[in-house]
């Protein structure tokens, strides 16, 4: 019987183009992204950038990186764009309805175990970073995992390819003692230095401020990076003259002409007749 | 850790089976179900029957042979299928008794068998050919 999921057709063939064809096996695009997760007194604040790249293009400007897998349980990713958009999906959904069949609300280490026993089924193919962050009933949490399911606990977590850049700013400035303006902050900081120093990432700063029972989303609360400085107003407007002529050349317009099949109007000339 | 998918050595010969049908299906051949599986491919095939095994393993341990196989009896018949070979079956009963009725796998959410893009051949053809009806004598 036909049985849904993923497709693993194409794989002998791909074997033989390797093998006998001596196909070159295309580089896996490296994906942009800068994700950046802190735990501060009362809960845990989330935040990302908002550049989609496609190889060297930006696809998405202001697109969504952190994705709700249940109501005080939000997660950030990293890595395929689809990847991370299904896997948080089809987790939430399972979550869920562990939590409706269980009649208790859910937990952040619940979520953690899923992710990393679907991420590990498909050995790092489903290239999906992850840092969930969340608050439940045994308080706050932030869990880094990786595509090939290895997961850490943490106080401040940072991934993506401006993980370098972010996790500068979130060592030098981060204390175990902070409240939720200075954690906002630092990760807003952190963000802004993987926008302006990693390539992959760019655009506009979200924020994710989850604590007991509430849950703040700060879409786009910094569009500085992403406004274009030097941008000439539109329509453009020229004035005549204003480009040299190099070359002129007047053709002069032909009269529509009719073709008639000879035939045709030879049929139509003894019609007439 | 999940490790129970990884044993994966094919166990049997290949077995050739084929419809007489050489113009629609090609003609017989051994080479596909030799040829080697995406090792994700065989994680996904391994890990449930190698988690059931485990699991009836240890209830074996703990209670005594005969309930494993008791468990395995009741799962023989829920694993019935109960309407023609060609139309498919919702075995839910099975699924219940798996706990799989709850879980949501991407076997579920991608690819719904529903919505293929492949024309299934019609029913009398394909209970011809389960029955053997096909060659012309």
């Amino acid at each position: 019987m036909q049985k849904g999921g993923f497709n693993f057709d194409l794989y002998q063939r791909n074997v033989e183009l390797i093998e006998k064809n001596n196909y070159k096996v295309p580089k896996t695009t490296k994906t942009g992204t800068t994700i950046v997760g802190v735990v501060f007194s009362d809960g845990v604040v989330l935040g990302a950038d908002t550049r989609a790249t496609s190889g060297p293009i930006v696809a998405d400007p202001n697109c969504e990186k952190i994705h709700r897998i249940s109501d005080y349980i939000w997660c950030a990713g990293a890595g395929t764009a689809a990847d991370t958009e299904n896997t948080t999906g089809m987790i939430s959904l399972q979550l869920e309805l562990l939590s409706l069949s269980t009649g208790r609300s859910p937990r952040v280490r619940t979520a953690l175990t899923l992710l990393k026993n679907f991420l590990f089924r498909y050995h790092g193919y489903i290239s999906a970073a992850l840092v969930l962050g969340g608050v439940d009933f045994t308080g706050p949490h932030l869990h880094m995992i990786h595509p090939h399911g290895s997961t850490s606990t943490l106080p401040y977590i940072s991934m993506g390819s401006g993980s370098l850049a972010a996790m500068a700013v979130l060592e030098t400035g981060y204390n175990s003692k902070m409240g939720e303006e200075d954690a906002k902050s630092l990760v807003h900081q952190a963000i802004l230095s993987g926008i302006l120093n990693d390539l992959g990432s760019g655009g506009n700063v979200d924020l994710c401020v989850i604590k007991h029972k509430s849950m703040e989303f700060f879409r786009n609360i910094d569009t500085t990076n992403s406004k274009r400085k030097f941008r000439k107003k539109l329509p453009y407007m020229f004035k005549s003259g204003s480009t040299k002529i190099l070359e002129k050349q007047i053709k002069e317009k032909m009269e529509k002409m009719e073709i008639v099949n000879e035939k045709e109007s030879q049929i139509e000339e003894l019609e007439e007749l | 850790m999940d490790l129970s998918g990884l044993e994966t050595e094919q166990k049997t010969l290949p077995i050739i089976s084929y419809s007489s049908d050489f113009l629609e299906n090609g003609l017989p051949n051994f080479k596909t179900q030799t040829l080697p599986k995406h090792p994700v491919e065989k994680m996904q095939i391994n890990k449930q029957k190698n988690e059931r095994e485990k699991q009836y393993n240890m209830l074996g341990k703990v209670f005594g042979s005969q309930y494993p196989l008791m468990l395995r009896l009741e799962e023989e018949i829920y694993n019935q299928p109960l309407r023609l070979p060609c139309l498919p079956s919702s075995y839910l009963s099975l699924e219940v008794f798996r706990g799989t009725d709850i879980e949501v796998e991407p076997e579920d959410l991608y690819n719904d068998p529903n919505n293929s893009l492949l024309i299934q051949p019609p029913v009398h053809q394909q209970m011809e050919q389960y029955l053997g009806m096909n060659d012309l004598k």
